[in-house]
């Protein structure tokens, strides 16, 4: 495997095409870079502009210190300079290792001046022993090395133990902006964009990414690879080590011919791709949301042991609404715990509480003050017929979501329950707010619905039932 | 097993040199017995009496389907006579069958008839195995007969698979609420069904140029039995050879 380490960590980073003027892509990138930590970034432009504050030189060979990574923000049209540029560089310095290509205007146009200066690019840094990202990608973020060579105007600097790579750059960007967006932001540890994967592709990044130690869930947008047999052995081989999941585009006839159009990549058939992610253990998530969902619930929770839930709702109608999505929807199944259990919860709630009617779900009614919550969900959680926990509440006017929140945030602090979820729903709006802030920041994921919660429970128990198979099948010789 | 591949070998090496593609039925069938795979009781017969006689010793009723190359949807030319209770049946069958295809297909290479044994009861699914230019060798499963096209409903896996793998195909499609038992009816044991999964699983990735097989319908019934009634085998050289 080629070592990639110097894509995410490199020592100095030039930005070709860097620009004074905010619109441009070559102002981004030096902003981004500079935000993300990085100290050894060089503004590189003919015209000799500063840039944030930055001397910029003509050229990569005036560049006095190492210079790893090479960001190309110039257009396609500048192919030829740019490789001349790289070339002397490398005949003086010879420290270039890796190049991230921005501009479009290369394979995917499938027009014959695209193809030709991709392949005079590739051609050109094979022979200088330069590895490619791209072209027409927006490159990588790490937030533990501190690199951002995108130009997405607002990127999650909050470390965290999600990767993800993408076949697009918006997608990239959607997801990127809405993490960084969340109060606190979503805990990112590397984001890469393949763009047209003319030389480092999707299986690099992903077995890169299974040796990293960082990352401790990854997510991918596929719009498709054309090798789908080495995909499938590399996610294998990744979701033994840690879990994926995947937001596979092309579903319907007319989306594969989308896909097929945008990467220029063949987007096979969808079918086969969802047999494949399920047989190798990868989780395929049907929306944005759910890819999000699931990722951060992969990386902050506990991996449920098996697939009994119990439910505490504080609501009768959103604790329904959860039950039926859970039933209908998913293999999770409503736990059955143990008759002292009942009990327990009984003496540990309101009189009018329904406790197990149907089985694995208490509606503890709102009645139920902020401890009763806590009290309840501890109760429950010590059952060993209880692999994970939802918990629902819709806080009322004499119980604000505030102090649900220290209740809950008091529990986690104190628990002594074996590491088993809790997903906790705090409905909705303005009102609840601040008490979802309050267990974002002590570390308690939140859900905005409960269905959202339960779907990402859900890939939990199915990842878990797919290790234990491998690991029963390894046992079994 | 080893005489069996041997002869697997001969059936799809023989129709290679006269170019691939579909082999007939009765070859497909063939393959499908060499591969393990159960295939209903019949025979092939060249003239409405040795139908007559092979009817007779497989019990009635019986099917009658045309045999011969060129021909892709036999329903659609008068090619398949279902439920033929009677030998004067079977007779008259094979005259029918015969005019008809040779009204409408004037240039089909006609090579006699299959004559089966009628399947009654259980349950139509849709096993087989493809070759898949990204993912290569590859299993499928779904609910058989018309329901396939209509449903677009197939589970698929890169094989070869094992039984785990089978029995989650199963579970993912609507045919596992068939299988399971609908409206009273009793649950129908699934495991000959994951065997010929994995058996096709094995088929397509040993042998590169089995480009697709196919049983549709494959009929799963109670006692655990299971039997394919239509078989499809393409060949196809592959660009190495």
């Amino acid at each position: 495997m080629a070592e990639l380490r110097g894509l995410f960590d490199p020592a100095g980073c030039a930005v070709m095409g860097a620009s004074a003027d905010p619109a441009k892509a070559g102002y981004q990138i030096v902003a981004n870079m500079l935000q993300a930590g990085c100290e050894q970034v060089y503004p590189v432009n003919p015209r000799g502009q500063e840039v944030l504050g930055l001397k910029t030189q003509n050229s990569l060979s005036q560049i006095d210190d190492p210079v790893q990574m090479v960001v190309s923000a110039v257009p396609a049209h500048y192919t030829q300079a740019l490789i001349d540029d790289l070339r002397m560089r490398q005949r003086h310095r010879g420290d270039v290792r890796f190049l991230v290509v921005v501009a479009a205007g290369y394979a995917e146009t499938r027009e014959e001046d695209g193809l030709q200066r991709q392949q005079a690019l590739l051609q050109a840094c094979s022979s200088l022993d330069i590895r490619v990202l791209g072209p027409n990608c927006v490159g990588v973020v790490d937030n533990r090395s501190g690199i951002d060579t995108t130009f997405i105007s607002e990127v999650s600097r909050q470390e965290g133990g999600i990767s993800f790579v993408s076949q697009s750059g918006a997608m990239g960007a959607w997801l990127m902006q809405d993490w960084a967006s969340r109060r606190p932001p979503v805990g990112l540890s590397k984001f890469t964009s393949v763009g047209n994967m003319a030389d480092i592709d999707l299986v690099e990044i992903l077995d890169h990414l299974r040796e990293d130690d960082s990352t401790s869930v990854v997510g991918m947008y596929l719009e498709g690879y054309p090798q789908g047999r080495s995909l499938a052995e590399s996610l294998h081989r990744l979701a033994r080590r840690k879990p994926v999941v995947v937001l596979k585009v092309g579903r319907t006839d007319r989306g594969a011919r989308a896909a097929q159009s945008h990467t220029g990549s063949m987007a096979g058939q969808d079918r086969i791709y969802d047999g494949m992610l399920k047989q190798v253990g990868a989780r395929r998530a049907s929306s944005v949301e759910e890819l999000s969902d699931t990722l951060q619930a992969f990386d902050r929770l506990q991996l449920p042991e098996g697939n009994r839930v119990f439910l505490i709702t504080q609501a009768g109608g959103p604790g329904i609404y959860c039950t039926d999505e859970l039933e209908k929807n998913t293999s999770l199944c409503l736990a059955e715990v143990r008759e002292r259990t009942k009990d327990k919860l009984q003496r540990a709630l309101p009189p009018f509480a329904s406790i197990c009617n149907p089985e694995g779900h208490a509606d503890i009614t709102a009645a139920a003050s902020a401890a009763q919550h806590a009290r309840a969900l501890r109760v429950v959680l010590e059952d060993e017929g209880v692999d994970a926990a939802v918990l629902i509440t819709v806080p009322v006017l004499f119980m604000p979501a505030r102090e649900v929140a220290r209740e809950l945030i008091q529990l986690t602090e104190s628990c002594t329950a074996p590491g088993k979820p809790v997903l906790a729903v705090l409905l909705s709006g303005k009102p609840v707010q601040q008490g979802i802030r309050m267990l974002e920041t002590n570390g308690i994921l939140t859900f905005p619905t409960p269905d959202r919660a339960v779907r990402a429970l859900h890939h939990m128990a199915e990842y878990r039932k797919w290790l234990r198979k491998g690991e029963d099948q390894h046992a079994g010789g | 097993m080893q005489e069996d591949n041997v002869e697997l070998e001969h059936i799809m090496k023989s129709h290679l040199q006269r170019g691939g593609g579909p082999l007939d039925e009765f070859d497909s069938r063939r393959v499908f017995s060499r591969l393990g795979i159960p295939v209903v009781p019949g025979g092939r017969a060249d003239t409405a009496a040795e139908a007559e006689g092979l009817a007779r010793r497989l019990g009635f009723p019986v099917v009658l389907k045309i045999l011969g190359s060129g021909i892709s949807h036999k329903t659609d030319v008068g090619g398949v006579r279902l439920n033929i209770c009677c030998r004067q049946g079977v007779r008259s069958a094979y005259s029918d069958m015969m005019s008809a295809v040779n009204r409408q297909l004037p240039d089909a290479d006609i090579r006699g008839v299959s004559v089966q044994k009628q399947v009654v009861g259980g349950v139509e699914l849709i096993v087989g195995g493809l070759r898949d230019p990204q993912f290569g060798p590859v299993v499928t499963f779904g609910l058989g007969g018309i329901m396939t096209e209509s449903l677009q409903e197939i589970a698929f896996r890169l094989a070869p698979i094992d039984r785990s793998d089978a029995g989650d195909m199963l579970r993912e499609t609507a045919a596992w609420s068939l299988i399971r038992g609908y409206r009273g009816r009793e649950p129908l044991d699934p495991s000959p069904i994951c065997d010929v999964l994995v058996r096709l699983g094995d088929a397509v990735s040993r042998y590169r140029w089995l480009e697709e097989v196919e049983a549709n319908p494959f009929i799963l019934q109670p006692g655990a039995k299971a039997v394919a009634v239509d078989a499809l085998v393409v060949v196809r050289r592959t660009a190495a050879e």
